[in-house]
């Protein structure tokens, strides 16, 4: 099953990543510039930055953030809202109905990329449930509350993206700020807070698995309040099972499984499903 | 939970098609997708 | 927490009636399928500022007021200030209600293209200061310094013409003058100070007003003794006074004289 995920994860990181003609662009011109097919107009399943010179869709998150800057701008302006923002609305609802954070554990690129960070030390520490309580602070704040409700219009702006995601930082601004050296000039304090936020991420990676999903991932927070309720999840026979343990031994978020396996914290990544012995974990429609 | 889960799903898609037909992709989504945040990326 | 939400949108709706009886003047054009070479051509300028913004981005939001000062400050020196936006009509209202909430009065489009004369525009904001033939001097990416932008205009202006200051300085200081009587006549003469010229070969020749019983008007053209004038009939006049309107120029600069002058007659 870990295989099979992995092989799943590489090829939609290259799938959600493949305007490979951009980046040959732009490292020809020396200019920076992000794709810009028809492409843009979809959301992809996962925390994929706008910004990333190869990538295809757009980021949920960015784009949900950037509707509600719209939507306070017009409030202020009393004008007639885009209604693009159900679409936005509707992706999350889909896509966390039919499979809540399945994604991110299949999809996200940058989950596939955290899990390879953290496969150099392979440890990984049980967070305290008040830190892991993080991404709905981080997304009630810095997605809804800041980019809506602070009025004034200098004001708006995607505030995750800006203050906090890394993402952003690591697969659109490392490599635009080494390829355009324009760019470089306009860094300021926020590219220290945003590389420092990064860093920090990454060295908490090499000793919890998945860090930045467990406490601040803003996407995996909406998913994963889907993940009680999705139409695809993880069923549990407690008639056949032998409560051995293996199964939350292997779980990469640190769950106890038998009791937690519909957790909001669950990414669906299968691996208890394939350490059962008994099979009473399995993945499919919904039962009771 | 059929009930709520299918109830779901169908206003998620009504959603998404009212959002396509009837919203402004070009200027809610698509515009701000093919340049680059320089805030987003830490910079500005 | 719903209390809250209503408390929010109360304060929001407070704020929002504030600003409505301003009267507020920007012309916002559609581009439409005109080229640039078409938008520009309808302004007169040698440095011309053009900056993409977006109604989205919040550091253009930081860079339209500035750019509104600066064109302020350069009105009428031939420095013309454009904003751009890749958004279409649907956006209108927005931009329109977001310039009036920033300030700006000097001439926004949207429906720009998305790549400026060869330029493609990927970045936001992004300000290209052109010279007076269109061609691109200076390109700069995200959010600029109003000292930067001001030193490149004023370096791309000194090239292309002269300035022309409009402050006053202390008086005499661009000339001395002198009056001489010579029987029934007087000798008027203006000497240019060092670093000036006085007038110059392409300015207006210098005005002098003379007070008296009728005031006259004389123009003052350049010969080898420098700018002077003889009047009549002074005998019983110890002292002249009277208006000069002239240009005093350095090699670089040139400034307007516009004073009263007072001489005593020896």
């Amino acid at each position: 099953m870990k295989k099979i995920r992995h092989a799943v994860q590489l090829i939609f990181a290259i799938l959600l990543n493949s305007d490979f003609f951009n980046v040959i662009k732009i490292l020809i011109s020396g200019k920076a510039r992000v794709s810009a097919t028809v492409m843009k107009n979809i959301c992809v399943p996962g925390l994929n930055c706008y910004s990333c010179p190869s990538a295809l869709g757009a980021c949920p998150i960015g784009a949900l953030q950037f509707y509600l800057n719209d939507v306070s701008l017009k409030i202020q302006l009393k004008e007639k809202l885009n209604f693009a923002g159900l679409y936005i609305l509707g992706f999350f609802g889909f896509t966390g109905i039919l499979g809540g954070r399945l994604f991110c554990g299949w999809v996200c690129p940058f989950g596939a990329l955290q899990e390879l960070i953290n496969r150099i030390t392979k440890k990984n520490v049980t967070l305290p449930n008040l830190l892991e309580k993080g991404r709905f602070v981080i997304l009630a704040v810095f997605v809804f509350i800041l980019p809506l409700f602070l009025y004034n219009i200098s004001l708006l702006s995607p505030w995750f993206c800006k203050l906090i995601c890394p993402s952003g930082t690591l697969l659109a601004g490392i490599p635009l700020l080494l390829i355009d050296k324009d760019l470089r000039s306009s860094a300021s304090y926020i590219t220290l807070l945003k590389f420092t936020i990064l860093l920090f991420i990454i060295i908490s990676l090499l000793f919890s698995n998945r860090f930045f999903c467990k406490t601040m991932c803003p996407l995996g927070a909406i998913w994963g309040i889907f993940n009680r309720i999705s139409i695809f999840n993880i069923n549990y026979d407690k008639n056949i099972c032998i409560s051995c343990g293996k199964c939350s031994n292997k779980c990469p978020m640190n769950l106890d499984v038998i009791k937690e396996y519909r957790s909001s914290k669950c990414i669906r990544c299968l691996e208890c499903n394939s350490a059962c012995p008994t099979s009473s974990l399995t993945f499919g429609k919904y039962k009771n | 939970m059929k009930k709520i889960q299918y109830g779901i799903l169908f206003i998620s898609i009504v959603f998404i098609i009212t959002g396509v037909v009837f919203g402004d992709l070009y200027n809610g989504i698509f515009i701000k997708a093919i340049n680059i945040c320089l805030e987003c990326i830490g910079i500005g | 927490m719903k209390h809250g939400i209503a408390v929010i949108f109360f304060v929001l709706f407070v704020f929002s009636c504030k600003s409505k009886n301003e009267s507020h003047i920007v012309t916002i054009n559609s581009m439409a399928d005109r080229t640039f070479e078409a938008v520009l051509s309808e302004y007169q300028y040698d440095v011309a500022v053009i900056n993409y913004f977006a109604t989205y981005c919040s550091p253009c939001k930081k860079e339209l007021p500035l750019m509104e000062k600066l064109n302020s400050e350069f009105k009428d020196k031939r420095v013309v200030f454009l904003s751009f936006t890749t958004e279409t009509e649907a956006m209108e209202p927005s931009i329109r209600g977001m310039m009036k909430l920033l300030g700006v009065t000097y001439p926004v489009y949207y429906n720009a293209p998305s790549v400026f004369f060869n330029d493609p525009i990927s970045v936001l904001p992004v300000t290209y200061i052109l010279n007076g033939n269109n061609e691109i001097v200076e390109r700069l990416v995200g959010l600029f310094q109003a000292d930067t932008l001001k030193e490149i205009i004023n370096t791309n202006r000194k090239n292309t013409s002269a300035e022309v200051s409009y402050e006053k300085k202390a008086d005499n200081m661009y000339y001395s003058v002198q009056a001489v009587r010579d029987n029934n006549l007087v000798l008027l003469s203006f000497h240019a100070k060092k670093p000036y010229k006085l007038g110059g070969e392409e300015y207006p020749p210098m005005e002098i007003t003379i007070n008296g019983k009728e005031s006259q008007k004389f123009q003052l053209e350049y010969s080898k003794d420098g700018y002077s004038l003889r009047l009549q009939n002074l005998s019983d006049v110890k002292e002249l006074s009277g208006h000069i309107k002239a240009f005093a120029c350095t090699e670089s600069n040139c400034f307007i004289i516009d004073e009263n002058f007072t001489v005593s007659i020896q």
